[in-house]
């Protein structure tokens, strides 16, 4: 399979869900994340074209625009690129979102709107290693930090998760 | 809600995933299906592909070029058989005709007579001009088959020689009839010496060998044709004895 058009065929069939899962859980909006998404295949097509020889790991490379396209897209917007918990239920609370109501349950919502909560640093190490069942190392790797760094971040990423889960305004 | 059961719950988020049309919609916006026009086409072929598709639209330009050289020749070799002497293309009529100097000598007496008889008075001097020089060439062809024993005339090549005069002749006879006498030019004299010398000499080998009754008749009669110089006949009564 020598045709650049075949190989990133494959590549955005591998990717597509991840990427968009990846970006509607920091945006927390189906038309944004759709957005971002298309805007980071196109992005990461535009490069494969150049340079499709260089890209080692097409994953960690896609996942790297996704991150810069959100970082951008707050940016543009004047928001904050980390939401505190208390504005993230808000915006993301069961009971006014009909969207979420349609594709998601209750717990799972709880999950995602807790996620949003967190730092972004923890929101890209558990998305990674728990929805896109990332080894350690690869996330290491990505993000030029030692494993042990990660397993750390891993931890206290989880430990805010379930504080942030644990809080009356979520959990009621 | 232990650690187990806090990564179950965050499992539970691979559950969130995009429309499937969006999916699609996307995929075929950044990755377009190749369509047969060509303007969508070229911009995405590389240099050896344009190469190949030039390579290949030469050829094919190329071939129907040498189709068209093809047709133009087979049509001009085949108009050209219904020619006569003093038209465009009679030149080409002649190189794809009979090599056979007495066949070559039949047909220009054929076309001689068939120009007088459809009156193409603009091609009669070329034609009686063609006729001499076949006559001419198949009385040398003849005159060498004699001297030369490596050039020495079949039994059935005789026979046809034989056949080809008489018909030349009447040919002759015909053209006279329309007004151009041929009989007593240079060339068609050429050819009567160049016969009697054949039928002289198949005479002659006759006479020393040993014949039937039947067979003696008959040379007396080639020996009679010989003498009123029907050179044609009297050498199809020597192959009846030869037989």
């Amino acid at each position: 399979m020598n045709n650049p058009k075949e190989q990133f065929s494959q590549i955005y069939d591998q990717y597509i869900e991840k990427i968009y899962r990846f970006v509607y859980l920091k945006v927390n909006s189906q038309e944004i994340a759709e957005d971002l998404t298309s805007k980071v295949f196109l992005k990461g097509w535009e490069a494969y074209q150049n340079q499709g020889d260089s890209i080692k790991n097409p994953g960690a490379f896609l996942y790297q625009i996704a991150r810069n396209m959100v970082i951008d897209h707050y940016r543009e917007k004047g928001r904050t690129k980390t939401i505190s918990a208390d504005f993230a239920l808000q915006i993301a609370d069961p009971t006014t979102s009909s969207h979420d109501k349609a594709i998601l349950n209750a717990d799972i919502n709880v999950i995602k709107t807790a996620i949003q909560g967190l730092k972004k640093e923890y929101q890209d190490i558990i998305i990674w290693h728990y929805l896109d069942d990332m080894p350690i190392a690869e996330i290491a790797k990505s993000l030029g930090k030692p494993a042990g760094t990660i397993r750390v971040m891993l931890h206290r990423g989880l430990k805010d998760l379930k504080d942030v889960i644990n809080r009356p305004t979520l959990t009621s | 809600m232990n650690q187990k059961e806090l990564i179950n719950s965050i499992k539970q988020l691979k559950e969130i995933k995009p429309r499937q049309e969006w999916v699609s919609l996307v995929k075929s916006q950044i990755l377009p299906n190749k369509t047969w026009s060509i303007a969508n086409i070229l911009p995405q072929l590389n240099y050896q592909t344009l190469h190949l598709l030039q390579k290949v639209k030469g050829q094919r330009r190329l071939a129907y070029a040498f189709a068209t050289l093809v047709f133009i020749i087979v049509g001009m070799f085949g108009f050209a058989q219904y020619t006569v002497p003093g038209d465009l293309l009679f030149s080409v009529k002649k190189i794809t005709e009979s090599q056979d100097p007495f066949q070559i000598a039949y047909n220009r007496s054929e076309e001689l007579v068939q120009i007088l008889k459809e009156n193409k008075t603009q091609n009669i001097a070329s034609a009686v001009s063609e006729f001499k020089a076949s006559i001419s060439g198949a009385a040398k062809n003849l005159v060498l088959s004699l001297t030369q024993q490596d050039n020495k005339k079949s039994l059935k090549e005789l026979k046809d020689i034989a056949a080809e005069v008489k018909k030349i002749q009447d040919n002759q006879k015909q053209a006279e009839t329309l007004g151009i006498d041929i009989s007593q030019t240079e060339e068609v004299k050429e050819l009567d010496n160049a016969l009697s010398s054949l039928v002289k000499d198949q005479i002659d080998d006759l006479e020393k060998a040993t014949l039937t009754e039947s067979q003696q008749k008959a040379l007396g009669q080639a020996k009679d044709l010989y003498s009123q110089q029907k050179y044609s006949d009297a050498l199809e009564e020597i192959l009846l004895i030869s037989e």
